[in-house]
């Protein structure tokens, strides 16, 4: 460490976020309540009884069918989601690049306007998109597309933004239009970021289309769904291994496209995709021509009439500041779960240089297992993870933030892993040259190296976490997912619209707090 | 560097997306009858909503459709949905023509769908009840009167659904008849296990204390000794109320021809309990006929849906 001035205003700055964020845990502890007990003993036979079933697997040739249907089903809303979203942000990011309209008002107000469709989750999108479409595959795929055009659009934006801006200023110097100058001057140098971005956005889509068909847009969700309801342990196993070959699958070629150091694979990653168009369009049978339907007209007229002007739910102003209370404690506590336990994991996980490597073959089999264990919690949806906690935790917010914090501990420790993974190995490789031993290389070398990215991915899963607590309200999690179930079951879609609302504001209030971490530990 | 092979890949990627263009002109020509605009296909779509295991519906609805099928000369498909709003929207939007809907979820697809009719019900339906279930070792003892249900006070509770009407809507005005207000006298907020065998499962778990379910499936559960009667028992079996009925979409009879609302109910109605293929049928039902019906029947479940702010 020097002792520079600029370095003691950032050690500031990082101590002032490691208070703020362990003020936050204790508040929200505090918030779920510890006092009457969290477990809930009685339950362990019930709860032992879903993990036993994991031997158990239903393998009938009729079940496996279903189950390969199923998979192709979610896997092609998976890949139409995505293309529709790749598509969406880039007409978003011309939209709101700095670069091309610098700081005028209306570029901020639209990056702003982002932020709604963004923090609707893909379940919401889809439950309000079948009061139009009815039971159409258009659903799934523009339930997807919307959100995470939404996302890609902010982030396309930033790359944009962040890239090297003087081939596009020369451009547009010597007379070139905004678009000739991006598409000469910046899209050459990041188009890999592009591409690569694009495929953890289809790694994503694998698991939100999984998501989706607990709404009934068929596929693994919809079947999980179904055997959730007899309560079929030993199908539900069945299909928790196919989403976990289907996202493993998905996660692995989203890395390679990712870390690649060739240019070629990413190019023929996109080529594959292309091809998958098709044969997705065909296999759910899509038909765009049903969005302009009279139909689709008409039930549209109604539902934004539905939908607007919003109100309160019967229980007034109270009910929704508490609902969005109990929703923010909730996803901090299942931010810290997945944050801690994904660091955790990830350390344990992590393919290490040369130098840093353990020697012994228990790491090999410790990264194995770990690897597993992380594909299994990100492949399982959040709201059966919300079931099964909710047989040995007492109902409350516990259940739910649990549930979530497996659910994204299983993303995040793959990120983790990965940035650790890519962070430079010099500090870490002096230190163990010196003398240091393993840890002591890890906590002074590697770690510090990679906080900043660290922070950055843990804030912005914290925004996604906000947003996913609205899969979880059905185990009397309480907040405002429950609060956004009620108003369905009562069809009262404006007090669903101020619900929505309440979720807006505070995802707008996170993304801002994530933006201030990003910029202090640059 | 890719600058060399740059204009290969492109050459490429235009290459597969002519194909893939081609591709989908190719296969946007089979346009099948995807038919939710109505009037177009000659199929009806059967629904229910899901208050059963799903393989039951399927074979429910499975016997029930080739039936009609026979019985009213027209394709008759069953389609699946996964929960109970769902059952509502695809009604309201016309993607299901006739549905089988609990009390609160008929009078909501009524009030969705102008001219919408009830026109059937099951036997047992003028007379159904839920069941209040507790924790053996909760110390609630059973009892035999609404007032009773005063004795879950301080207790938690769970129901099932949230639009379900024996495993919410009615328990809950049950609970207020007998002062029990479900937001402030409970041990914490009411849950919401999801279905009616999720209660049986989160009681007997000990998540929650109590709980609330159609008394239907808790008998059918009993007598397949899937209920651990060590760790949950029944408590209270509420008074009778109207349930379970068919809604019909309005245009029917100008999609399939003059009567065929009438036919339809004259289906269900000729199901008789002294035809043994009729009564696989009603067994599946639960029901030893039915009968017809009319809107002025769930009434009273609608006032009950008022108070407990599930119609607003």
């Amino acid at each position: 460490m020097t002792t520079r001035r600029r370095d003691v205003g950032g050690f500031t700055a990082r101590r002032r976020i490691v208070v703020g964020a362990v003020a936050a845990l204790v508040w929200a502890v505090a918030r779920a309540g510890v006092d009457d007990g969290i477990v809930n003993t009685g339950g362990w036979s019930s709860f032992r009884r879903f993990w036993r079933s994991a031997a158990d697997l239903e393998v009938s040739g009729e079940f496996l069918r279903l189950t390969v249907d199923a998979a192709t089903l979610t896997l092609s809303y998976a890949v139409l989601g995505t293309v529709l979203s790749v598509v969406l942000g880039c007409l978003g990011a011309l939209v709101i690049s700095e670069t091309l309209w610098g700081d005028r008002i209306g570029r901020r107000i639209a990056g702003a306007l982002l932020v709604v469709p963004r923090a609707v989750h893909e379940i919401l999108w889809a439950l309000l998109l079948v009061q139009v479409l009815g039971f159409d595959p258009l659903v799934a795929v523009i339930a997807i597309g919307v959100p995470f055009g939404a996302v890609t659009a902010k982030v396309y934006a930033e790359t944009i933004d962040e890239a090297d801006q003087r081939a596009y200023r020369r451009l547009s110097a010597s007379g070139a239009g905004r678009l000739t100058a991006l598409a000469y001057g910046i899209v050459p140098e990041v188009r890999g970021e592009l591409i690569s971005y694009a495929f953890y956005r289809f790694e994503c889509a694998i698991r939100s289309a999984a998501v989706l068909g607990i709404i009934g847009a068929g596929g693994l969700g919809f079947q999980l769904d179904l055997s959730f309801e007899s309560l079929r342990y030993d199908e539900i196993w069945t299909l928790i291994v196919a989403l976990m070959i289907l996202s493993g699958l998905a996660d692995t070629w989203s890395s390679r496209v990712r870390r690649s150091r060739d240019p070629r694979v990413g190019r023929f990653s996109l080529l594959a995709v292309v091809a998958l168009v098709p044969l997705s369009w065909r296999w759910i049978d899509l038909d765009p021509t049903e969005l302009v339907s009279a139909r689709t007209r008409r039930l549209g007229r109604e539902l934004l009439g539905d939908l607007f002007p919003a109100r309160l739910g019967p229980g007034g102003w109270r009910e929704l500041i508490d609902a969005t209370v109990d929703t923010v404690a909730m996803s901090v506590l299942a931010t810290a779960i997945a944050a801690g336990g994904g660091l955790a994991l990830a350390i344990a996980v992590r393919r290490r240089t040369m130098r840093t490597a353990l020697s012994l073959p228990a790491g090999d089999l410790a990264r194995v297992v770990g690897r597993g264990v992380l594909l299994l919690f990100r492949a399982v949806p959040a709201p059966v993870w919300a079931f099964v906690w909710v047989l040995v935790l007492f109902p409350g917010p516990w259940p739910g933030a649990v549930a979530l914090g497996i659910y994204n501990l299983g993303v995040l420790g793959r990120l983790f892993a990965e940035t650790l993974e890519d962070a430079d190995v010099r500090p870490a490789d002096m230190l163990v040259a010196s003398g240091a031993n393993h840890t002591q290389a890890l906590w002074y070398g590697t770690l510090p190296t990679a906080a900043p990215r660290l922070v950055a991915l843990a804030a912005y899963r914290w925004e996604v976490i906000v947003r996913e607590t609205v899969v979880v309200g059905v185990v009397g999690a309480g907040g405002l997912g429950q609060l956004i179930n009620e108003h369905l079951a009562a069809r009262d879609f404006a007090a669903v619209t101020g619900a929505i609302g309440a979720l807006v504001i505070v995802t707008l209030v996170i993304d801002r707090i994530g933006a201030h971490f990003r910029r202090h530990l640059r | 560097m890719s600058a060399l092979r740059r204009p290969v890949s492109w050459r490429a990627l235009i290459t597969v997306l002519a194909v893939a263009v081609l591709a989908l002109a190719a296969c946007g020509g089979d346009d099948d009858e995807g038919g939710s605009s109505g009037g177009s296909s000659e199929t009806l779509r059967i629904g229910a909503i899901p208050d059963q295991e799903p393989e039951r519906l399927q074979r429910t609805y499975g016997l029930l459709a080739d039936h009609l099928e026979s019985e009213l000369g027209v394709t008759v498909e069953y389609v699946p949905v996964t929960d109970y709003q769902g059952a509502v929207t695809a009604f309201g939007v016309g993607d299901l023509d006739v549905v089988w809907f609990g009390g609160l979820t008929g009078v909501q697809a009524r009030l969705e769908v102008d001219g919408a009719r009830a026109v059937a019900q099951r036997d047992i339906d003028e007379e159904f009840t839920s069941v209040f279930i507790a924790g053996a070792d909760t110390g609630i003892e059973p009892f035999d009167s609404v007032d009773g249900l005063a004795a879950l006070s301080g207790h938690s509770f769970t129901f099932g659904s949230e639009s379900s009407t024996s495993g919410r809507l009615m328990p809950q005005s049950f609970l207020a008849e007998a002062g029990v207000d479900v937001g402030a006298d409970l041990d914490g907020p009411p849950g919401f296990s999801g279905s009616h065998d999720a209660t049986i499962e989160v009681v007997s778990a000990g998540t929650y204390e109590s709980g609330a379910l159609n008394s239907q499936v808790w008998d059918s559960r009993a007598e397949e000794g899937a209920v651990d009667t060590d760790r949950v028992v029944e408590v209270f079996r509420t008074p009778p109320y109207y349930d379970y009925h068919w809604v019909a979409r309005p245009e029917l009879d100008d999609r399939f021809g003059d009567g065929f609302t009438d036919r339809f109910v004259e289906a269900l109605t000729s199901l008789s309990a002294d035809d043994p293929s009729d009564v696989e049928i009603l067994d599946l039902f639960g029901a030893g006929a039915f009968i017809a019906t009319e809107n002025a029947n769930y009434g009273a479940i609608e006032d009950v849906a008022k108070e407990v702010g599930l119609i607003r």
